[in-house]
């Protein structure tokens, strides 16, 4: 479970690999270590979009200097990111 | 003195131990950089490289671009600047158009079909010792309105075209620039777009004519990434889209300490990001600027003490250039008037390479026409207006809107579909695609993916509105007013 999160790590990537396949088109059944940034799916604008999206609809505020591209690049790191951070 | 772009570009060097080129693995200083291109001349010349000839450049390559540019241009020979994944159509009209026999490429570089008979040049020996200007062999002898390269369009409308730059465009355009951008030694410029586009190149001229450091990346960055290189390599100038200049807007002059003086070109530069610049980081001086390939770098520019009276406007045309703002009849409009853009002056653009379709529709007597749309203020000040075609810029890139309309169309999922532009905060702009008839039950995402193989990820629609039917008026020409109030009563 994340601190402030209500939901565990699985549930947390399902969460994010729903809102990667509807807003920007990559596959629902995205593998939670797929590259997205180094390969290229998705640009650095779209990680804007994610922080922004994770700051509505999970409640925490991350700031765009507390993340680098590293840190998002697959749904597990975005995950870890979050745990880390929140 | 010599016209050639190489030998200007070289000559403005300052100190033999002043580092001159860098990025995040290596740090070139000015003798060594000297070596590298003696060095790189002499291998494209055994490679059989000859003057005039066309050689395509791969990017992706760190610094081996930048010395491989300097050492065609210091040959004579002719760089065609491409990203190293490029797309195979895009790869076939390059192949046709400038008829390439070599390319100099990464090792990793999928390298397209058309391109496979290409005699691959050998890669740069970064041992090459130091040099003098004096030890190249730079071709001193061409005439300056030799095509000293090709540079392509983004093809937002077609297939992209190539345009011909001349080693008198480029030195006269990085020249007239350098002179407003007040770069000195001394600063260490940062760039975080891609090496072959138009901006970069200027970037990269203009920073090594002002004596500076020329410090380029082409990774993907997110804020935390920029601001942590900036601070770490103590850069004092940064050069980018608006995108990337909110980024740096997010942090402040205590993380960045020594940056000194931003550029922003692409797009506008929205206010807001102006006013926290500003706050954040109160002796920054903010450069606007509006440039294209087809004019060699730069076309206008904004000085810092015009901020923030004149946030919005691109400024003034740069020495060497001019500019008309034109209506549909041709006479020049009056103050506020937005018409067409057209420019003008002793190294404008003379046309597209073998494309006199292209030339007939933007070279007339008023000049070249830039597509884009625009207006003075009482000050003699450029605004933007947008395009007179169905582009857009989203985050300072060019989008086409038909493009996107052709490719949802082709996947056969609705009967018929309209994609517009929007602004956006973020962005400034972003495509909306609005879809009738046919599959009901398609989602964005369902749409997205299968645009994906068959568009850049920057004409992915932002939105997909369904409406009842698309209206239209009775040429066929979408009716956006009806499509408006459409909109609003839903």
């Amino acid at each position: 479970m994340q601190k402030g999160i209500e939901m565990d790590r699985e549930q947390l990537i399902d969460k994010i690999r729903s809102h990667l396949a509807d807003e920007f088109g990559l596959e629902p059944d995205l593998a939670p270590s797929q590259a997205i940034f180094s390969s290229n799916l998705l640009d650095s604008l779209n990680s804007v979009q994610i922080l922004m999206y994770l700051e509505s609809e999970l409640a925490i505020k991350i700031s765009p200097l507390d993340v680098s591209l590293e840190d998002f690049d697959s749904l597990d790191k975005i995950a870890s990111t979050i745990e880390r951070l929140s | 003195m010599s016209q050639n772009i190489a030998r200007i570009a070289l000559s403005y060097a300052t100190t033999p131990q002043a580092i001159v080129l860098s990025d995040e693995d290596r740090e070139i200083r000015r003798g060594e950089l000297f070596g590298l291109v003696k060095s790189r001349i002499e291998q494209f010349a055994n490679a059989g490289v000859g003057h005039g000839e066309f050689v395509v450049v791969n990017c992706n390559r760190g610094l081996a671009f930048w010395i491989d540019l300097l050492s065609l241009w210091g040959l004579g020979a002719r760089p065609v600047c491409l990203e190293s994944d490029i797309d195979p159509a895009h790869a076939k009209n390059v192949a046709e158009l400038s008829e390439p026999r070599r390319i100099a490429a990464g090792e990793g570089d999928k390298i397209p079909d058309v391109f496979a008979d290409l005699e691959r040049l050998p890669e740069i020996d970064w041992t090459a010792p130091e040099a003098t200007i004096n030890d190249i062999g730079l071709n001193e002898a061409l005439d300056p309105h030799e095509v000293a390269g090709l540079i392509f369009t983004s093809g937002t409308t077609g297939l992209p075209k190539g345009v011909p730059l001349t080693h008198w465009a480029l030195s006269q355009n990085a020249l007239g620039t350098a002179t407003r951008l007040s770069l000195r030694p001394g600063d260490r410029l940062m760039i975080a777009t891609p090496f072959r586009f138009i901006s970069s190149i200027s970037h990269f001229l203009v920073t090594l004519m002002s004596g500076a450091e020329f410090f380029g990346t082409e990774r993907k960055l997110m804020a935390a990434d920029l601001v942590g290189l900036l601070r770490d390599r103590n850069m004092t100038a940064f050069g980018g889209s608006p995108f990337h200049a909110r980024m740096i807007s997010m942090a402040d002059a205590q993380q960045l300490p020594r940056l000194r003086w931003l550029m922003s070109s692409g797009d506008h530069l929205p206010k807001e990001v102006i006013d926290e610049l500003q706050k954040n980081y109160p002796s920054i001086a903010i450069h606007t600027v509006y440039g294209m390939a087809e004019l060699g770098g730069r076309f206008c520019t904004l000085a810092p003490e015009f901020l923030p009276e004149k946030a919005g406007s691109v400024g003034l045309p740069i020495p060497g250039l001019n500019l008309e703002v034109r209506d549909e009849d041709g006479k020049s409009c009056k103050t506020g008037e937005i018409g067409s853009i057209f420019a003008g002056g002793s190294f404008s653009f003379s046309g597209y390479y073998k494309n006199e379709e292209a030339n007939r529709s933007v070279l007339g007597e008023n000049g070249f026409r830039t597509g884009d749309m625009g207006y003075w203020d009482k000050d003699g000040f450029l605004y933007l207006a947008g395009r007179s075609d169905s582009v857009f810029k989203r985050s300072g890139l060019k989008v086409s809107a038909l493009t996107i309309t052709d490719a949802i169309l082709s996947l056969g999922l609705f009967e018929d579909v309209i994609v517009l532009s929007k602004e956006d905060p973020i962005e400034g702009a972003a495509p909306v695609a609005y879809v009738s008839g046919g599959h009901e039950s398609v989602t964005k995402g369902q749409l997205l993916r299968e645009l994906r193989p068959l568009l850049p990820g920057n004409h992915l629609p932002k939105e997909l509105i369904r409406v009842p039917e698309i209206p239209r008026t009775g040429s066929g020409k979408v009716d956006r007013r009806k499509l408006k109030d459409m909109l609003k009563a839903r």
